[in-house]
Order: structure tokens, then C-alpha cells, then sequence
């Protein structure tokens, strides 16, 4: 039940961090891309940049920020997933970047965005 | 989006060029060193991302790899932070692509741009010179080291943004000060004036400074030994500038790069604790160092209370006292590290120390002692040309005023420069005056002494007699040199 | 089937030292006979304790005496290499040793035995001897035997090797080994033990391949005090073997001689102990020659020969220049290098190369490392 629960809380994070980024001028590619390798929540193009995004959303900084929570082994799955995304669209030329976009859930409209360029690489 | 800047590593005391190429190229952003990069050159990652960002330039967001070649050789260390860095900036196009082909690049990376100093700049510089590089950017520490090399225009930089703004023609170029030749490393030992009493003792380390001996001093606690061996580097002649710069070479390798270069004229002097492992003493390690024999290069290497080193440790002596170099090979690679230095040791007469002494009973079993005597047995024994035995200090002895350093220094300096004159270094008994030859057949029969033992004397007797400023090996001469015999 | 090879067998019994040999022999009437003694006999006439005595008769079960006797006749018979073995049967059997309560029964020897014919001394002392103690025993030892004494010792090092070393210069020497004579100890004193049988004579109570044991040693004090008509102690601490020889000694009715020395310095206790206790008091070889009743008149070829090798010394000395006889005169006792040197007021060079031209004539000794005494 739980698990249901936490599932609506990322897919509403998600769609925050879209909306946020198309307001930016992002053309948003794809969301929750998923591949055997991981998954990435969205990515969009920035220009001639293609941008992998992780979003992640806290309600309470107690467990740390969210933007801690993406630790190597999370951007390892994000680096392969990324990789497989542009094999698969034959982009690999092309320059990328990888974002996060971290959500402070303060209550049901006063939610803050922190958006975290190139993040890792 | 290719560019190749120019480092140096290290091995042994000799630098190797080592091309740092750096490729952009578009795809996933990664950051890759390859080429046999050690621990400490694959976190220059990090420095490298953090120095650039921090001095304002945006790192790119390529698949960014960078090669060292030649491939096979191990690079260790630090210095090639800021090749990487200029290399990265130079592939993303801001530097002029061929500007750095022929500049020698070294420096470690703070996070925030700085440069620091590295070892090993002066062998570096020197092998850059070889390979036809004729200009080279090093950190300010190391600025007096690189400008001492002739033939290699040296610069130093402060930080990243000064290395860029030198290459790009923008910034005027700081030209180091070269290192000095200083004759002050002499004050840091003690000096002859300062020992009393023991004159026969004394009378050995002149011998054996004018000679170049090994020297082994033996006697009771306190009477001594440690002083004298300490006046050693201070009667020793001042070191030529080729030899001054083969030191300072080795020194650069060991430092580290902590702090500028010293470039003095007194020989070095080591005295490594006997706790000192055989890597220790004669180098080694997984990335090979120079050990305390290299160290004392053109110099003394002074081993006190040498009954309490390892007996293996002693042993591995043997080699580099007798070629003046350590071969050490390692899995794929080998250094020769030079080591030609003048042994001077120290020891007990037993294990409590005062066997013979006229102050104090020995409390030792004859066992015990045998046991002491032979752990400084053997091959090392045989690379001592001068043994003396010292006995306690007498009261009387404390007022006693003596010469100093200075002046024993200069009849050493009279006497190596007699004996350069008259090079022969194959004496045999043929070189003595008739009653020269006497006594030491005499002695050679009573005192049994061995062919090795009657060379050895016939070398040290030559030193004496160059010390009285005599062309011929007279009888007296022979007769000194032979109370200095090897005997335990 | 000798007595003496029946006394040799008596000798390497357990538990069977001289004493008890003697009374089996006197009550059983012959060395064979007690050779062979039962254990009922042994204990009865031997005054061995029934386990002792049981010991005994296994020990001697396996014992192939024949054999052995054999093998050892053929080892020494034919005077190879002066070795040899005397027994108390034998008219050479030192005499001296007679006259002690526990002679040992068998001697094994290795030199000239001829020179415990003549006037013997022992002379004994420390392991560990200051310079002037060694300076002394060699200096004691020279002078005797140049008076055709023969000097007894132990082959100890210190004071008893350079007794063995001064004896060597002018005469004969004895040493008596704790040990089997292949198995010289301590084995610093190869070398000395090596020149011994040339000049003088080796001797131990104990078969070869006897290891140096502890136990071993009292007998061969006692050997050494009996062999001797005085014992010269030289430098010894309180409690020390050589004041067990010097008991011993007393206990044999010999004369017991000591070196004076500082009442403070430890090496020189034992004989002002002794000397207290009544020892002869003596401040070099014309006491003891006195005490011999030995006249400085009695010279023996040897000694005679060294009287000729004197004079040339001394036109040596006249030859010497004078900085050498600067050194000669100021060398009063056992002075260390840096001594002499500041005694001198001559450079260290010329100290050094002085002396050992100096040693090199024969005129002084190095004593230990770096200590040097005038000889004579």
C-alpha cells in the first residue's frame, strides 16, 4: 500500500520537474525511460544538448536532501540507461548532460524546485 | 579537439618525457587517464575538475580522455596535474593548439587553482633538455631547480590562470632565480674543535677523509664515536658543482618538492636509525625511493651502533659499497639508484659496552660477546679499510683544545688533490720503499694478516703518506696505517 | 690384557671417579678384578649407592673394552702427532700427581710430557683481565719459563692464555683442557692450542669428544693445582675458579702466589684475599724463583738462547730514533694510544706508527685493542 503511495508521489514529483524545465525552454524527449540497464525519470534537449534528468523529491529533510540520495550506484544505472538511450536513437555524438532536479514537498502548493546542472558527468 | 602538452615522471633519479595527450570527443561525459597512471595520478581527476572550475573555466562536457604515453612506462605521482589541465583547455581550443608542444609542463593542482611544487623537477628539467624541449612551466618552489638546467628557459607559475596568461602571450613570464651553490651546509655538523680527547681516533677520520676509507670506530659508550663520525662531512673536501648538482638531483627526487631545492657544496651526511628496514637503507618499495645509500651519495653514510642493525639489512650493503649503485628490479621496470658513499660505523666492543674500557667492568659472557661480534662480521667487515678502537674519555681530556674542522679540512683538500695528481689506483707492493716493504712483510707474518688485509694497508699507507705531502710509502707510513688493521 | 687397559676401562665408567677406583683396586686386589666388580662388590668395596653401582654394570656391559683399547693403541701407538695416553701404572705419570688424594687415573696428552719433568707453576686468573692483569700473566709467564719453569694453565681466555702465550716465547707450557683435546675451549684459543703441542704439552682427563661440560671443570682445577709445585694467582674475583685452584692448591700442599692490586678494583680481590689468608705476596718472577729455591743462576739452554736474542734487541733500541725512544721510555704500565700520546705530547701519527714499529721489534705488546706495555 505503501509502495502504491510512494509510486504517486514520484510520477507528481516527476511531472513538477517537467513543467518546471519546459517552462525553462527544455523540449521534454522522454519520461520514466526504462531499459534493462536503469531508468531515467526524464530527459529533455536543451538547445543541442541532450539532458538526463533524475528527479527526487523529499517531504522531510531528516533522511538528508534529496539531491543526496542520488549516490554512485544511482548515477552508474543513470550513465548505462543514458548510454542505451542514445545507441538505441543514434545520438552518440552528440554532447550531454546529466541534471537533477531535487523537490522540497512542503505541502500540496508550496513546493520548491532546485534544479542541479550537469550534476555528475 | 586534440591536444598534447609535454610532463616528465621520474624513475630512479633519471626524468622521462611523458606526452600527456588530451581527446575531446562527443558522448556521454566521462573523465578517463590511461597509460599506466598510479593512485596519485588518478585523482588528479579531481584536482584537475575542481581547479579549472574554480579558476573560471567551464569543464567540458565531453567523453574527455586523456593518454600518457609511452604507454608502458609507470608514471607516478602528482606533477602532471597541470598538463592535464592546460591540455584539456588547450584541446577545447584555449590555448593554441601547438603551443604546448614544446613546453614542459609540471605542477601538482590545489582545488582552487594553485599550483604547488613537485619532486624530481631538477632530473625532469634535465631529461627535457635532451629531448630538445627548450621551454618549461614549473611551480614557483621548484623555479630555482629547473632554472640551474642549461639550455631549458624556465617560467613559474602561480595558479592555473597565470599558466594560461603565460602560454597565451597575455601575461609577461616570471623567470626564476637559478639555485646557488652554497658552502653553508657545513655549519649543520659538528665540528672537530668540539671533540676531546681521542687523538688516535681523530688522527683515523682525517686518514680516512683524505682516503675516502670506510671507517669503523669501536668503544665504549659515551667516548665519542658518534661526534667524530658527525666531524666527518665537515673535513671532507667541498663537493665539485657536477657533483653538488648530482646530489641536489637525488635530494629533488626524495623531497618531494617540499620547499625550494638546496644546492649545497658540504656532502651530505646520513645516519638512519638501526631500526631501518633494508628498503630503508638501500630504497625500494612498490614505486621504488631512493634509500638512505643514495642519499648519502658523494657523501658519508654513518651507521651507529651497528651491531643493532639486521643482520639482512647489513647484507644488502654489500653490493651498492661495492659498485656504487643499487640495482632494483621490480615487476616490469628497473631503477639504479647511484650510492657512492663513504661508510662510517659505529659499535660497541660488546653488548654492554665496556669491554676493555679502563672506567667501567664489562658484565657481558664470553658468549654474548662472540654472538655481538659476529653479527658485524663478514662481507661488510671486508669494506672496511680503518678500525679504531677509542677508550673512555679521561677527565684530563675535557680541557684539552683542538684543531678545528677548518684546518683539518684543508690538509684532507692538500692530500686529495696530491693523490689526484698521482693517480694509480692498482698499488701493490712495488710502490713501497725498501723498508716499507720490510715492516709490512713482517707484520703481514704477525699480525697474520690476510692478502686482502696487506692491500688494504698499502692503500691506507698511501693516504698517509699524501697527508705528509710524501711522494714515497715510507716505513712510518706503513706503520700507521697498520694500527688502523682490521681487528675484532 | 693389561692392568692398564683395565684402568683405562675403570676410567670411563660412570659414577667411578679415582677414589673409588683406588679402593676397589686395594680391596679387590687388581684392576681387572675391579674392573669387573659385580654390583654387590661395588657397593661393598667401591661405596657406591646400589642404583649408582647398577648404572655401573650396564655402562659396562656395553662397553667393548677390547675393541677400544685397540682402536685407541692404534691411534696413539707409533707417536703419531705426540699424542698419547699415561696412566698412574706408568713410570712417566707426573709425580707431582701422585702425591694428591684423587690423582686421575688416566691422563691424555698431546706434546713434549717430558716438560712436567721439570719445576712447573701454575698460573691462574680471570677470563676477563684488565690489560695490566694480562700484561702481568704474560710477563710472569715469559720470565719463568726463560728459568726453564714450565707454566701449567687452564686455556682459559685472559690471564690463562697469555700465561700460555709469554710461556710460549721462552719455554714450555702445559695446558690442561676441561675438555676432549679435539674439542678445544673456549675456541678463540685455536690458535694458541695449536702452537701448545709444539713447545709444550695438552693435556685432558676426558676422552676425545668430551664437550667443555660445567661439570668438568673442578677436575680439571685440581689437576692444574696438582701438576704444580705454587699457583700464581693473577687477577681473579671473589668466588671465582681461580680461587677454587688456589684452595684446591692448599689443600695439595702447594705454594699459592698472588699479584697484588687495588683493594677497590674488583678483578683484583681475589688475590688480595688470598694474600690475606696468607698467601706469598709477589711483585714479580724473582719472588717465586726465590720461593722455589730456584736461584737466577739456574738457566737452561732455552733460556740461554733468549739471552742472545737480548743484545741484538738492544743495539735495535740504540738504532731507534727519538721519537721512538720518547715512546719506549714513557710506556710505564699498560697505556691506551691516546695515553701515550698525551703523555708524549708527541701527534698521533707518530704514536701510532712509533708503536707498532716498536711492537714489530719485539719491544712492546698490544695487550687488548689498542693498549700497548713495554716488554721487559
Amino acid at each position: 500500500m505503501a509502495g502504491i503511495n510512494l509510486r504517486r508521489q514520484g510520477n507528481r514529483y516527476e511531472h513538477m520537474a517537467a513543467g518546471y524545465l519546459k517552462e525553462r525552454g527544455y523540449k521534454i524527449v522522454a519520461r520514466q525511460f526504462r531499459c534493462r540497464q536503469g531508468e531515467i525519470d526524464i530527459i529533455a534537449e536543451d538547445g543541442a544538448l541532450i539532458v538526463f534528468v533524475e528527479v527526487k523529491g523529499r517531504r522531510t529533510c531528516a533522511f538528508g536532501l534529496p539531491e543526496e540520495a542520488v549516490d554512485w550506484r544511482k548515477q552508474n544505472r543513470i550513465r548505462q540507461a543514458a548510454e542505451y538511450f542514445l545507441w538505441s536513437r543514434q545520438k552518440t555524438d552528440h554532447l550531454c548532460r546529466f541534471d537533477v532536479v531535487a523537490v522540497y514537498d512542503k505541502g500540496p502548493q508550496k513546493c520548491q524546485i532546485n534544479h542541479i546542472k550537469s550534476a555528475f558527468s | 579537439m586534440f591536444a598534447v602538452a609535454k610532463a616528465a615522471t621520474v624513475l630512479g633519479v633519471n626524468g622521462h618525457i611523458v606526452d600527456v595527450e588530451v581527446d575531446l570527443a562527443r558522448g556521454l561525459p566521462s573523465f578517463e587517464i590511461v597509460g599506466l597512471p598510479d593512485t596519485a595520478l588518478r585523482e588528479s581527476r579531481q584536482r584537475v575538475r575542481a581547479a579549472l572550475k574554480n579558476q573560471g573555466y567551464a569543464f567540458p562536457m565531453h567523453r574527455l580522455t586523456v593518454n600518457l604515453a609511452p604507454g608502458n612506462l609507470r608514471k607516478t605521482g602528482s606533477a602532471f596535474d597541470l598538463a592535464i589541465a592546460l591540455g584539456i583547455l588547450a584541446a577545447g581550443g584555449l590555448i593554441p593548439e601547438n603551443r604546448l608542444q614544446d613546453v614542459l609542463v609540471l605542477g601538482e593542482l590545489s582545488l582552487d587553482g594553485k599550483i604547488r611544487g613537485v619532486g624530481g623537477v631538477l632530473p625532469m628539467a634535465m631529461a627535457a633538455v635532451c629531448e630538445g624541449i627548450t621551454e618549461a612551466l614549473v611551480p614557483v618552489d621548484n623555479g630555482s631547480e629547473a632554472g640551474l638546467v642549461q639550455g631549458l628557459s624556465a617560467v613559474v607559475v602561480q595558479d592555473l590562470a597565470e599558466a594560461v596568461g603565460v602560454l597565451t602571450g597575455c601575461r609577461s613570464a616570471a623567470v626564476p632565480k637559478p639555485a646557488e651553490f652554497l658552502e653553508t651546509g657545513y655549519s649543520a655538523v659538528n665540528d672537530l674543535s668540539e671533540v676531546k680527547g681521542q687523538l688516535t681516533a681523530r688522527r683515523a677520520l682525517e686518514i680516512a677523509a683524505a682516503g675516502r676509507h670506510n671507517l669503523l670506530l669501536v668503544g665504549p659508550p659515551g667516548c665519542g664515536k658518534t661526534m667524530l663520525a658527525r666531524c666527518l662531512p665537515g673535513i671532507l673536501p667541498p663537493l665539485s658543482n657536477q657533483e653538488a648538482v648530482e646530489v641536489a638531483r637525488i635530494y629533488s627526487v626524495a623531497n618531494g618538492g617540499l620547499g625550494q631545492l638546496k644546492l649545497t657544496l658540504a656532502p651530505p651526511f646520513r645516519s638512519p636509525h638501526h631500526s631501518s628496514t633494508k628498503a630503508g637503507i638501500i630504497g625500494g618499495g612498490l614505486l621504488p625511493h631512493p634509500g638512505e645509500v643514495t642519499l648519502a651519495h658523494r657523501g658519508v653514510l654513518f651507521l651507529d651502533e651497528v651491531g643493532e642493525f639486521g643482520r639482512s639489512v647489513l647484507d644488502v650493503l654489500r653490493q651498492p659499497l661495492e659498485d656504487g649503485v643499487v640495482s632494483l628490479v621490480r615487476y616490469g621496470y628497473s631503477v639504479k639508484y647511484p650510492s657512492e658513499c663513504q661508510l662510517v660505523m659505529a659499535a660497541n666492543p660488546c653488548p654492554c659496552g665496556f669491554l676493555g674500557s679502563s672506567i667501567k667492568e664489562c658484565t657481558c659472557t664470553g658468549r654474548e660477546i662472540a654472538a655481538y661480534r659476529r653479527r658485524l662480521s663478514g662481507p661488510l667487515l671486508d669494506r672496511i679499510d680503518l678500525q679504531v678502537w677509542m677508550d673512555a674519555l679521561k677527565p684530563k681530556d675535557y680541557h684539552t683544545k683542538q684543531e678545528s674542522s677548518d684546518k683539518v679540512r684543508k690538509r684532507v683538500v692538500a692530500a686529495r688533490k696530491a693523490g689526484d695528481n698521482t693517480c694509480d689506483t692498482n698499488l701493490g707492493p712495488a710502490d713501497l720503499s725498501a723498508c716499507a716493504r720490510q715492516i709490512l712483510e713482517t707484520a703481514a707474518e704477525r699480525f697474520r694478516l690476510s692478502a686482502r688485509a696487506v692491500q688494504k694497508t698499502i692503500k691506507v699507507s698511501r693516504t698517509v703518506a699524501l697527508l705528509g705531502q710524501s711522494c714515497q710509502i715510507g716505513a712510518e707510513h706503513v706503520a700507521e696505517a697498520l694500527t688502523y688493521r682490521l681487528s675484532l | 690384557m693389561s692392568p692398564r687397559m683395565y684402568l683405562w676401562g675403570l676410567s670411563l665408567l660412570p659414577h667411578v671417579g679415582s677414589i673409588t677406583a683406588k679402593r676397589l683396586i686395594n680391596v679387590l686386589g687388581s684392576e681387572a678384578k675391579a674392573f669387573w666388580a659385580n654390583t654387590r662388590e661395588l657397593c661393598a668395596a667401591g661405596g657406591l649407592s646400589f642404583k649408582n653401582a647398577k648404572e655401573v654394570v650396564s655402562a659396562r656391559e656395553q662397553l667393548d673394552l677390547a675393541l677400544k683399547w685397540k682402536v685407541l693403541n692404534e691411534e696413539f701407538i707409533g707417536g703419531k702427532n705426540n699424542k698419547g695416553l699415561i696412566t698412574w701404572l706408568d713410570r712417566d705419570y707426573p709425580p707431582l700427581l701422585h702425591e694428591i688424594p684423587d690423582p686421575p687415573l688416566v691422563l691424555y696428552f698431546w706434546g713434549k710430557l717430558e716438560c712436567l719433568t721439570r719445576p712447573t707453576i701454575a698460573i691462574v686468573g680471570r677470563r676477563k683481565a684488565s690489560p695490566r692483569g694480562i700484561g702481568w700473566a704474560k710477563r710472569l709467564g715469559r720470565e719463568l719459563a726463560s728459568f726453564g719453569i714450565t707454566i701449567v694453565s687452564g686455556l682459559a681466555l685472559g690471564v690463562d692464555a697469555a700465561a700460555h702465550a709469554g710461556a710460549l716465547e721462552t719455554g714450555m707450557t702445559a695446558a690442561i683442557l676441561g675438555s676432549g683435546l679435539d674439542r678445544i675451549y673456549p675456541r678463540a684459543n685455536n690458535r694458541l692450542a695449536r702452537a701448545i703441542p709444539k713447545k709444550g704439552v695438552l693435556i685432558s682427563p676426558f676422552p676425545s669428544g668430551t664437550p667443555p661440560l660445567r661439570g668438568n671443570f673442578p677436575a680439571r682445577n685440581r689437576i692444574i693445582s696438582g701438576l704444580s709445585r705454587g699457583v700464581i694467582v693473577v687477577e681473579a674475583g671473589e668466588r671465582s675458579g681461580s680461587l677454587i685452584t688456589a684452595s684446591l692448591a692448599v689443600e695439595q700442599n702447594r705454594d699459592v702466589y698472588a699479584v697484588p692490586g687495588d683493594p677497590l678494583d674488583v678483578g683484583a680481590s681475589g688475590p688480595n684475599r688470598l694474600i690475606q689468608d696468607g698467601a706469598k705476596l709477589i711483585f714479580g718472577a724473582e719472588d717465586v724463583l726465590e720461593e722455589m729455591y730456584l736461584s737466577r743462576q739456574l738457566k737452561l739452554p732455552i733460556s740461554q738462547e733468549h739471552g742472545k736474542t737480548a743484545p741484538s734487541e738492544a743495539s735495535g733500541i740504540s738504532k731507534l730514533d727519538k721519537s721512538l725512544g720518547r715512546l719506549l721510555n714513557c710506556l710505564d704500565g699498560p697505556l691506551h694510544l691516546d695515553e701515550i700520546a698525551v703523555k708524549t705530547n708527541l701527534p698521533a701519527a707518530d704514536v701510532t706508527s712509533g708503536l707498532i714499529q716498536l711492537e714489530l721489534k719485539g719491544l712492546v705488546e698490544e695487550l687488548t685493542k689498542g693498549v700497548f706495555q713495554r716488554i721487559g
